[in-house]
């Protein structure tokens, strides 16, 4: 009986989050009823790393507006970034009996298993943001090339830094993603022939306080004398901001997401003076670009490219109001 | 000297902070330069104000883990408010701040209180509910993003500073401090020194004596977590005013570190016993052994792991000198 309750309970909370989350007008039983009239329309699921980061929330602004533009009904449900939660929806997903499966893989382990078994039954998996290694049934991956951003991040480290001075980055050790502007960031700074001293700030675990006081610790430590710091994540970015105005030190940030925040700052009179310049990625045309990789398989069954890189670019006051 | 070795022993805590202070600063050149003393005591803010909300609700032998989402609730809160008034002054500043500190703080320690006495829920889960909800809201009235465009009026309490000289154009003591320092003072004053304070401990060693006696143990136990979700809520808007932004994922398992501190400072997780002041110690070993490993920069892995063995340790240590007694 319990067994039962609990199961109910599930399916009626993820029938309740599925609803919650397309606020578009086909709904789940509406799907239903005109299944008949439009056997056509493709049902395709998709898995975000988590609704409470606006990163992934864009994703799904642009899964839905190319749901609309395609004309396929999107089934979009929140991954909670636990491997766990995600493998659960993927089966649901499957059972569900949708065309393809898209999702954020962020921990390539753990949901490798479900993934293969929705390979089994004939449902194309497709990841973005974050893809698995582990497994070849991944059909296509779109994604930001977060190496190359990081590279971006680097360019603008040299650029704004002067020849022998201290650069720091404030890191987040745990996602794939961070680590990767990390190397590509690294890369582009010890290659600099602006004999550049870098200096390891600390891992600053997605929490802005705790950037806060990782950078006010950073800016004791050297007396001040940090000349830019390149932040892996904008609340990280927000946590060094607040620190560095404290200090009284003049260190430049570029921060890594392009979230509203960012660019509110670098236009701000006051912070716009720390806070100089931005990688951003393009979450919409990620998700943009996974739903029309689906489309394309499930009509010719196959993509054009298996890896579909979106390039992030750099914002700085310029173009920062855009 | 006997006294000495049993003033020593009961404050372990005491010498054990002194000496790591002593440790840091041989090893760093920085540590006890005023600018590093003076951010060190800002960085011990939020977890002195989290840890002296939760001594109340400890000595009564409960327990809160919801301070943490409650305090960034109140953070966000405090900025969307904030929001509204893009010409505030200074002063209107803490207007609202303290405000929706006292506005969310009451809200869900009225609700964790009316759980733990009306309704018989054991604190554990209903602060766990709380915890859950109050991050849900805290990311439903946000949409996940962080609220951001205050005016720099509304950092004044949590980033600001006093005295700047030449030296020192951003000031050196930080208001942060002293406010938080007004704030557990009292809250000091209020459990060691007043009746109520007296009730707290009564109800927290024993319950059925307590009421026996008179007490109106539920009322104690309602407001004392009205008065700790105050002090989480407190801890949270000085994220936002220290930010200058209202962050969603703010203080998260900020619970943890607030639970080790009261710990660390000698309160029993059984109840009846432990002060707010003996827990600023317990906040001040894990902020000058957090600063001074960044200092050392040290990896942050390695950070939890020794701040968890000293946990422990104090507690093995705190309970063969309870049982000696």
């Amino acid at each position: 009986m319990k067994k039962f309750l609990s199961v109910l309970l599930c399916a009626t909370m993820v029938l309740g989050l599925s609803a919650c989350g397309s606020s578009k007008p086909a709904t789940e039983g509406e799907a239903d009823a005109d299944n008949g009239a439009a056997e056509e329309q493709l049902t395709l699921g998709f898995i975000v790393g988590s609704r409470e980061h606006v990163f992934y929330n864009l994703i799904e602004d642009g899964i839905k507006n190319a749901s609309e533009e395609l004309g396929f009904k999107a089934i979009i449900l929140d991954g909670e970034l636990d491997s766990n939660v995600t493998s659960d929806h993927i089966n649901n997903l499957v059972a569900q009996g949708v065309d393809a499966i898209a999702l954020s893989c962020n921990d390539p382990g753990g949901t490798t298993p479900a993934m293969e078994a929705a390979d089994k039954e004939n449902i194309p998996v497709f990841t973005f943001d974050c893809t698995s290694e582990v497994t070849d049934v991944v059909k296509c991956f779109v994604g930001t090339d977060n190496v190359e951003g990081g590279r971006l991040g680097g360019q603008e480290t040299v650029r704004l830094a002067e020849a022998g001075q201290t650069v720091g980055i404030i890191n987040f050790d745990e996602p794939q993603s961070c680590i990767d502007r990390r190397t590509g960031w690294e890369e582009v700074v010890n290659a600099s022939d602006k004999g550049l001293d870098i200096i390891d700030i600390g891992n600053y675990e997605g929490d802005a306080a705790k950037a806060e006081q990782l950078m006010s610790d950073a800016l004791s430590a050297h007396n001040n004398d940090i000349s830019v710091v390149f932040a892996v994540g904008d609340p990280a970015a927000t946590g060094a901001l607040a620190a560095i105005k404290a200090a009284g030190a003049n260190t430049k940030i570029i921060g890594f997401d392009g979230n509203p925040e960012a660019k509110a700052a670098i236009l701000d009179a006051e912070n716009g003076k720390y806070w100089v310049s931005e990688i951003s990625q393009n979450p919409m045309e990620i998700g943009k670009q996974i739903s029309q990789n689906m489309m394309d398989y499930l009509k010719n069954g196959s993509v054009a490219e298996e890896k579909v890189m979106i390039a992030p670019y750099i914002i700085t006051e310029e173009n920062a109001a855009q | 000297m006997e006294k000495l070795k049993a003033w020593l022993k009961k404050n372990m805590v005491i010498v054990f902070l002194i000496g790591l202070c002593i440790g840091f600063g041989v090893t760093t050149d920085t540590f006890f330069t005023t600018k590093n003393v003076m951010n060190l005591t800002s960085q011990m803010a939020i977890n002195a104000l989290l840890a002296t909300g939760l001594t109340y609700v400890i000595i009564l032998g409960g327990i809160d883990i919801s301070v943490g989402s409650v305090a960034a609730l109140a953070g966000v809160f405090s900025a969307m408010v904030g929001l509204m008034f893009p010409e505030m002054s200074v002063f209107m500043s803490i207007l609202i701040l303290v405000f929706s500190a006292l506005f969310i703080g009451t809200i869900c320690g009225f609700f964790n209180g009316i759980m733990v006495t009306k309704f018989n829920v054991v604190p554990m889960i209903t602060t766990l509910a709380t915890m859950t909800i109050a991050r849900g809201v805290t990311y439903i009235i946000t949409g996940g993003t962080a609220v951001f465009g205050l005016p720099s009026q509304f950092s004044w309490l949590g980033a600001g500073r006093f005295l700047t000289s030449e030296s020192h154009p951003n000031g050196i003591i930080p208001i942060i401090t002293i406010f938080t320092v007004i704030v557990v003072a009292l809250m000091h004053i209020l459990l060691a020194k007043t009746v109520f304070g007296r009730h707290v401990y009564a109800t927290g060693s024993n319950m059925q004596v307590a009421h026996l006696s008179g007490i109106n143990t539920s009322k104690v136990i309602l407001q004392s977590h009205i008065l700790c979700s105050i002090m989480a809520a407190l801890g949270g808007v000085l994220v936002a005013s220290k930010l200058q932004n209202g962050q969603p994922g703010a203080c998260e398992g900020y619970e943890m570190y607030a639970i080790a501190s009261t710990v660390l400072g000698g309160t029993s997780l059984a109840g009846g016993s432990g002060s707010v002041a003996r827990a600023m110690f317990g906040v001040a070993i894990i902020a000058v052994i957090n600063n001074g490993m960044n200092l050392l920069t040290i990896s942050s892995y390695w950070q939890k792991v020794v701040i968890g063995s000293i946990i422990l340790l104090a507690v093995i240590f705190d309970m063969s000198q309870k049982k000696k007694a």
